[in-house]
């Protein structure tokens, strides 16, 4: 054989290698997006959506009406709470108590991230109060109030003491939120206060926020990321200080820390149903074990997945038939649903076992295998069998989808389903 | 009915049948073509029962049993030499896009051997191509395959000069999809497009 015919051997064998198929269903199943970007489901509240996308707060309360097209949806149930304006976007915000949307905007006129007022809205007298004096028990604040790391589930409050190095993870009592003053306590027992002193001249991810919250259960994860040596680009160059969070009725205590630790960037993370282990998917696609054993969390063993993650991605957990799954979708838009399985540990004491990876596109993946999930929430979970979500896209809409366990590493129908865009029902 | 249909044909190509008394080309004659103008989608056909798919699809628009594709543009480059006075090999490089109704653009390469019959050629040429080739299409921003394609091309040239003619044509594309995961192959089917454009030609004679 010639050279010349290998050389076209291997240009064709590229050009076949290079190809992804389904080229025609991706024509005939495309749809004109909506002009929206999920950004956070805050929750649900008697059938009521609420959710932050680029143009502010929302809710929807129409889940009964499917219409025709992806905007009749819109047209029906959408009203506006917060709406965006130039400078004033709303950058963090949560559903507390069922009862307030709490919320941060953006304002040119303040210095950086610090706040020193909230915004508040009553969703019982649908009165918006932008501007309600903020106050945070065990941080001292600066002349311009506090430095606002983010802002999340169950009123997760994350507060950076720039003076001390210190960040601290807050939440807030009923009692202390109204429309005339909000006030955040401090976890300050010095097992809960992540210490950011500067130890390296490169770190990241300080006082990055992870949740992972269900019908059942909360969990959040703190993390400060700092790259050990600045001339070498290895995975393992990184240490990180990863501290795990339980929220029981609305208060979080330390379950499990891990300081020093060599993860790569954490994407996100679960803990697993017996809370002894923890998974940490981090940005290169490496899934970290961490045993929850004790309150000092030891990493156990570690698996690649081959993808990449963006921070903040899909991890949705499922434990069924001595297996665990996490859902999980990469950071690349046309990137199936991947969902990671392998063999259940209950006592947090042994290797990741029996790891494998699927990829999905048909049944509850059929339309977010060609866009970004930023954000989904837990709408129920049958103890039994399957999972209720909605998951909100970065164009393609907000959808709401079925994942029955028994199937969900199978590439079909039987793995679950999905509603149109824009056509969620949050009764499921 | 039959009579009409006779006197239809007749009254079509009597005219040109006169510019062409006798063969024009000749054996290794060649013809040198650009052509730009539209494409129609036709329809796309699935093979298999692809679940939550119509069998077919329809035409341009949004409406749920069209091909969600738009009129798009066709250019193509094309060369041809003749292997007697009516019959003539060549090869054409063509691109067309349409735009989806989510405005993803949609993108065909295709390069094709093509045959040629001349059957009425002179001043006025209506030549009858088919073509077999590749083609890489392209979807969004990532999906993307390399296929066989298939056309089917009828047109009018006519030389204003000896050797420089303008034509208007018009055919069938169809862009069959063999997926080569097993797990995507329902999902296999045919794009029907139909290109109308305009040529320039320059004929060596």
């Amino acid at each position: 054989m010639k050279l010349r015919h290998i050389l076209y051997a291997v240009l064709l064998a590229v050009l076949l290698a290079s190809c992804d198929g389904s080229v025609l269903v991706e024509v005939v199943t495309a749809e004109d997006t909506p002009d929206k970007n999920y950004q956070k489901i805050l929750g649900v509240v008697s059938g009521t959506v609420y959710y932050q996308n680029n143009k502010g707060l929302f809710s929807n309360s129409s889940s009964s009406e499917q219409g025709s097209d992806i905007y009749s949806k819109v047209l029906q149930g959408e009203n506006t709470l917060v709406a965006n304006s130039n400078g004033a976007l709303v950058q963090y915000s949560c559903l507390y108590d069922s009862q307030y949307l709490l919320y941060f905007q953006s304002d040119r006129n303040s210095n950086d991230g610090y706040r020193s007022t909230i915004g508040l809205y009553d969703l019982n007298s649908g009165t918006n109060y932008p501007s309600v004096p903020l106050s945070v028990t065990g941080v001292t604040a600066t002349s311009d109030g506090y430095w606002i790391k983010g802002l999340h589930e169950d009123g997760g409050l994350v507060v950076f003491d720039d003076a001390n190095d210190k960040v601290y993870l807050c939440y807030p009592a009923p009692a202390m939120v109204n429309s005339s003053a909000v006030t955040f306590t401090a976890l300050t027992d010095s097992n809960s206060v992540l210490d950011v002193a500067n130890t390296s001249s490169m770190q990241y991810d300080v006082g990055a926020y992870y949740f992972q919250r269900t019908q059942a259960k909360t969990y959040s994860m703190m993390t400060r990321v700092h790259k050990v040596n600045n001339d070498e680009e290895d995975d393992d160059d990184y240490d990180a200080d990863l501290y795990f969070f339980k929220w029981n009725s609305g208060v979080p205590s330390l379950l499990a820390k891990s300081s020093g630790t060599h993860p790569y960037r954490p994407a996100n993370f679960v803990i697993n149903s017996s809370e002894k282990a923890a998974y940490v998917l981090c940005t290169n696609g490496r899934l970290y074990k961490y045993s929850l054993v004790s309150e000092t969390a030891t990493e156990i063993d570690y698996k690649s997945s081959g993808y990449s993650y963006g921070t903040g991605c899909m991890m949705y957990y499922i434990s069924s038939g001595g297996k665990e799954y996490i859902v999980t979708k990469p950071n690349y838009k046309s990137r199936a649903i991947i969902v990671l399985e392998f063999t259940e540990d209950t006592a947090g004491a042994t290797e990741i076992a029996d790891f494998d990876d699927s990829s999905l596109r048909k049944g509850f993946a059929y339309r977010l295998d060609s866009d970004l999930i930023n954000c989904f929430y837990e709408l129920r979970t049958d103890v039994s069998s399957k999972s209720n979500l909605l998951a909100g896209t970065n164009e393609s809409g907000m959808v709401s989808i079925t994942i029955n366990w028994d199937n969900v590493t199978n590439n079909s129908s039987s793995n679950g389903s999905t509603s149109a865009s824009e056509q969620y029902d949050t009764t499921l | 009915m039959k009579k009409k249909v006779a006197i239809l044909a007749l009254s079509l190509f009597l005219p040109s049948m006169a510019f062409a008394a006798t063969d024009t080309y000749r054996t290794g004659s060649m013809i040198f073509h650009f052509a730009a103008g539209t494409s129609m989608p036709g329809f796309i056909h699935f093979f298999g029962d692809a679940e939550g798919l119509d069998s077919n699809y329809w035409l341009w628009g949004e409406d749920d049993h069209a091909t969600k594709l738009n009129w798009g543009g066709f250019f193509s480059l094309g060369f041809e030499r003749f292997t007697s006075s009516t019959l003539s090999l060549g090869g054409e490089l063509g691109y067309d896009f349409n735009y989806c109704v989510n405005d993803d653009l949609f993108t065909a390469v295709p390069l094709q051997f093509k045959l040629t019959w001349y059957p009425v050629q002179g001043t006025v040429d209506l030549p009858v191509s088919l073509g077999i080739g590749t083609v890489y299409e392209r979807f969004g921003e990532d999906k993307s395959m390399l296929n066989l394609s298939l056309s089917l091309d009828v047109g009018m040239n006519f030389y204003i000069w000896e050797h420089w003619g303008v034509g208007i044509h018009s055919g069938l594309w169809l862009i069959p999809e063999f997926n080569y995961n097993s797990g995507d192959q329902e999902n296999d089917g045919v794009l029907g497009l139909m290109p109308i454009t305009l040529s320039v030609s320059y004929r060596n004679l």
